[in-house]
């Protein structure tokens, strides 16, 4: 059943049909031997391509950290930094994406360039917030590691994002390289972010190189897979999404090559084996990176009866990925019920906002409510990206779309004989799908973080098609179709990472109060450090949303989960001392610490909530909270201001002095008490 | 490397090792290496006795790990990528990986991911928290087990008994190490010019600004705070000047219907912060008496004042 790879970028085992498909665009160039792509000879000096390739990626590092110190000093409006970035982009990116297309390029070029790729494509988020943590995930991630490795303990709660907890294996991944490196955590977070980018690109073209039956094929995937959603900036940030989708990779990877091995050999034990431990290390790793694995697992083996009941394609190839497809199902059931206690509560709300939002503003414009489903959502609304990559945004679905049904046109001529190339079809067509829900706030997100997934089939899909250019007979066509495929990878880079990554997230710049990003100022992490070096770690805290994070990593301070029934928003939001029976609440919870931004009275978050997106008028905003959210303070003579600074202030909460009635019935409040304090 | 001669040597399972790989030079470094179970064959390539090779490699890799400073066990980043993904690739695969160079180093990086996953939930099913000794010795467990399946296929292969099928005549790149001095080289190179643009290259400056607090014990007063009236009480703070040129703080302080309180000026360098106290009465027969110590400089910003409570110890409230 196995297919073997060949040096001169086709399947020797493919069927004959294959080579007469599409006249022009599908007829290959001659088989007659070709000192210069001869597999693996040594050339006596490296080609133009190949220097351009080299030159290019350290100019655009320059070019890119340009960029970065460029929006950095730049103010709001101001949008120059965009095009250096673009340059620093294509410097690399062209000649890259001209080498993996030719089918000149040797071998060990192609590895090459893959693994010079998932390098570079970590530089602009590095570059971006160098030396930190940056994007709110992140926080929360640190966090965990920083925790695991002073305690050693898993499944350690989070309040920040709840459900990691229930999810260490990113966690101690990054706790034992912390062990046995001595490095620091953001600096194991750089190391194990350069490795993942570099072997999900590997792994993309290891896909690509088993089903295509050519490298040449293989590179065109992981060029595709480079330029789709996310993997520039979501999949950098040191997140448990960046390290599963690299286990998610790598079980298809284990999948394709079990099943399109010889049927007796080890090699399908081994490959089932390898992605048994794969999937589970990926069940412990992030809950929708599990699910979308089983989803494509079970894509396979559909696809893969298919063709058995068809008779183009072993039976063991159906029952042996059956076997693999019930283990992980069974190991995934038992994780979501065992170990992740929290995913079901955590998830429901994205699902059912995103289903319901999406049906709704289908409905409304079925019915001619438009005016009011395109209230729901407005894409780029206040953004000042250019707008050229407005334009590109909306134009990317549009090729990678047209890039599929080509792909997909050439493989149904070609007889889709293999189930791996049925399968990974299928898996595209999600990818479009879920298109819809980009109209929806909540469904968006959930449609951004399965494209990560959805597009390895997309890359594959799209790789099996457009190698035809680079081998068409015409060296016009060759030369034209090379230049339209690459014209088209610019349109999708571009606007995939405008799309899929705000400016806010892209690049540094001047403060923007609730951004996550813009607003972790040198302040508020000195404040953070003030408060861990008097007060110590463990404190139980209330604050915004962007200050939490910040305490809640450098501070190790303990965070409330806010809820209707636990509104502890109004601490930071509410204009007029908070009720007692959330006093209460906090006082049994050992909150006992409040930090205020004071600007919150002159902004509206960017993320258009303060603290939770449950809060009054979350979303709905049009003027920032009242100037009593400051003033209230004043008339709570339980709290004490110990810290003030130009834009933030410290209370500490004193609970003996909540003479509300219940801890007056109960012999809690006690003013009477002595604090012990020196005078 | 496996366990069994690689590609192109001369032997096959079941076939008696060969001569050269006894006759080896009586030197301390091939000593060594031979306990290692580095040979060198005839046609002088390096045959590695891949069990004996995962055992000392990871032991090494686990003392190094256990006895290095933190300042240099960054050294050791490497091999903590590879090492146990390489034992289990060799006890999954062995020689039988269809491809090898690139795709198998990306493998093995992606193994080790998950080895170290699985392993440290082992541990904390055992009942061990995560640790660097529970870290290396789960690690060194796994990679000797590893071992053992790798040197008992062989065993078997020496034998003469099946253990699998030979690897596909798959076609794999040459690897050459002067084809790759130019591509590392550029890579290095650009990671260098990235890193180096952020310490070189001018970024927007930290933001300026200026802070007091509590300082000391008071820093950890959260009560109304009983104290003799008929004492002074000093109350220390700490003054942050976070700006780039030096600052004059004044910061005084006043308490509800009592007594002035003694004022301080200090002048803070820039970056850098200094401790000042205040001191004055308590108002006899307070209960809930409020201190603000207020700081005052000179830029337009209005700051609110620090606060405590104060009672007369000896008030009946």
């Amino acid at each position: 059943m196995g297919t073997q790879e060949t040096d001169t970028g086709r399947d020797a085992h493919a069927p004959r049909s294959r080579r007469h498909t599409m006249a022009l665009l599908l007829r290959p160039a001659p088989d007659q031997p070709d000192p210069e792509i001869q597999p693996g000879a040594p050339r006596r000096g490296m080609d133009a391509g190949m220097a351009a390739v080299w030159a290019g990626m350290i100019v655009g590092a320059g070019l890119l950290g340009l960029a970065a110190s460029d929006a950095s000093r730049s103010e709001i409006g101001e949008n120059s930094h965009f095009h250096v970035f673009w340059l620093g982009i294509f410097a690399f990116l062209v000649p890259a994406a001209w080498k993996l297309l030719s089918r000149h390029t040797r071998d060990l070029d192609r590895y090459l360039i893959v693994v010079a790729l998932g390098l570079y494509s970590y530089l602009p988020k590095f570059l971006a917030y160098p030396g930190r943590t940056a994007f709110f995930d992140e926080y929360a991630h640190w966090t965990q590691v920083e925790r695991m490795y002073a305690d050693g303990l898993l499944f350690m709660r989070n309040n920040q994002v709840v459900v990691i907890g229930d999810y260490p294996a990113m966690h101690t991944t990054a706790t034992s390289l912390r062990h046995l490196t001595g490095l620091s955590t953001y600096h194991v977070s750089v190391v194990m972010l350069l490795a993942l980018h570099v072997v999900a690109l590997v792994g993309v073209m290891a896909i690509g190189t088993r089903i295509g039956g050519s490298r040449h094929v293989g590179g065109i995937a992981a060029l595709f897979y480079a330029v789709g959603p996310g993997f520039w900036y979501f999949n950098s940030q040191f997140a448990y999404e960046s390290f599963s989708i690299i286990l998610f990779i790598w079980s298809v990877t284990s999948l394709v090559h079990m099943q399109m091995s010889r049927t007796t050999s080890w090699n399908r034990t081994a490959w089932l084996v390898t992605g048994v431990l794969v999937s589970f290390t990926l069940t412990g790793a992030h809950h929708l990176s599990s699910y979308s694995n089983l989803i494509v697992l079970g894509a396979f083996v559909a696809a893969s009866f298919v063709l058995v009941v068809l008779r183009r394609e072993s039976p063991a190839n159906f029952l042996e990925g059956l076997a693999f497809f019930v283990v992980v199902a069974l190991l995934t059931g038992w994780w979501f019920v065992n170990e992740a206690p929290n995913t079901r509560a955590y998830l429901q709300p994205y699902v059912e906002g995103g289903i319901s939002e999406t049906v709704s503003f289908l409905s409304d414009t079925e019915t001619g409510g438009g005016e009011d489903a395109a209230a729901q959502r407005e894409l780029f609304s206040g953004s000042t990206i250019p707008l050229y990559e407005k334009v590109l945004s909306f134009a990317t679905p549009v090729v990678v779309a047209a890039l599929a049904a080509f792909a997909w046109l050439v493989q149904w001529r070609r007889g889709m004989s293999r189930s791996s190339a049925l399968a990974m079809a299928f898996v595209a067509g999600v990818y479009f799908v879920v298109y819809p829900m980009m109209l929806s706030e909540t469904g968006a997100e959930g449609a951004r973080r399965s494209w990560s997934f959805t597009n390895v089939g997309v890359a594959v899909l799209i790789a099996l098609g457009v190698q035809v250019f680079p081998l068409a007979r015409r060296r016009s066509a060759r030369t034209l179709g090379t230049l339209a495929v690459m014209g088209a990878m610019v349109v999708v880079v571009i606007g995939n990472i405008a799309a899929g990554t705000n400016e806010l997230y892209r690049f540094p710049g001047p403060y923007v109060f609730g951004s996550d990003t813009r607003s972790t100022t040198n302040e508020l992490f000195e404040t953070a450090a003030w408060f861990r070096r008097t007060q110590g770690p463990d404190q139980g805290l209330i604050s915004d949303r962007t200050n939490q994070i910040v305490f809640a990593s450098r501070a190790l301070a303990v965070l409330a989960v806010p809820s209707e029934s636990y509104p502890v928003w109004d601490f930071i939001v509410k204009e007029e001392p908070v009720d007692p029976g959330l006093l209460d609440q906090v006082a049994d919870e050992d909150l006992r610490f409040v930090v205020v931004d004071k600007r919150q009275v002159e902004f509206i978050p960017r993320t258009k909530f303060y603290l939770d997106q449950k809060e009054p008028l979350a979303g709905a905003r049009t003027e920032p909270v009242g100037r009593g959210s400051l003033t209230k303070w004043d008339e709570m003579p339980y709290a004490l201001r110990i810290y003030e600074s130009d834009h933030l202030v410290v209370y500490r909460l004193d609970p003996s002095s909540f003479d509300t009635p219940y801890r007056v019935d109960n012999g809690l409040a006690d003013v009477t008490s002595s604090a012990g304090v020196a005078t | 490397m496996s366990g069994n001669p690689p590609r192109g040597a001369t032997t096959r399972p079941g076939d008696a090792p060969p001569p050269e790989a006894v006759g080896v030079p009586a030197t301390v470094w091939t000593r060594i290496a031979v306990r290692m179970g580095v040979e060198r064959h005839h046609d002088d390539r390096l045959v590695v006795d891949t069990a004996r090779f995962l055992v000392v490699s990871t032991t090494l890799f686990g003392l190094a790990a256990l006895t290095l400073p933190p300042a240099v066990r960054w050294i050791l980043v490497p091999a903590a990528l590879v090492v146990p993904g390489h034992a289990l690739v060799s006890a999954l695969f062995g020689q039988h990986l269809e491809f090898g160079g690139v795709r198998r180093l990306a493998l093995t990086v992606v193994l080790s991911f998950v080895a170290y996953s699985l392993a440290a939930l082992a541990v904390f099913a055992a009942g061990f928290r995560m640790s660097r000794v529970t870290v290396v010795v789960s690690i060194e467990l796994l990679a000797w087990a590893c071992a053992g399946v790798v040197a008992h296929r062989k065993v078997r292969a020496q034998r003469g008994e099946p253990v699998s099928d030979p690897p596909p005549p798959t076609y794999r790149p040459r690897l050459e190490i002067r084809h790759l001095v130019v591509p590392l080289g550029a890579m290095t190179l650009a990671l260098v010019v990235a890193w180096g643009s952020v310490h070189v290259l001018p970024r927007r400056p930290p933001e300026e600004y200026s802070a007091i607090a509590f300082d000391g014990t008071w820093a950890l007063v959260n009560r109304t705070v009983p104290v003799d009236p008929g004492t002074d009480t000093v109350v220390q703070f700490r003054v942050f000047n976070r700006t780039r040129s030096e600052q004059t703080y004044d910061v005084d302080a006043r308490i509800d219907e009592g007594p002035r309180w003694s004022s301080a000026t200090l002048v803070v360098p820039a970056l850098s912060s200094a401790s000042g106290t205040v001191t004055g009465r308590v108002p006899a027969g307070a209960c809930h008496a409020r201190l603000e110590v207020a700081m005052h400089v000179d830029d337009g910003i209005e700051r609110d004042p620090l606060v405590v409570y104060f009672r007369d110890v000896d008030a009946d409230c």
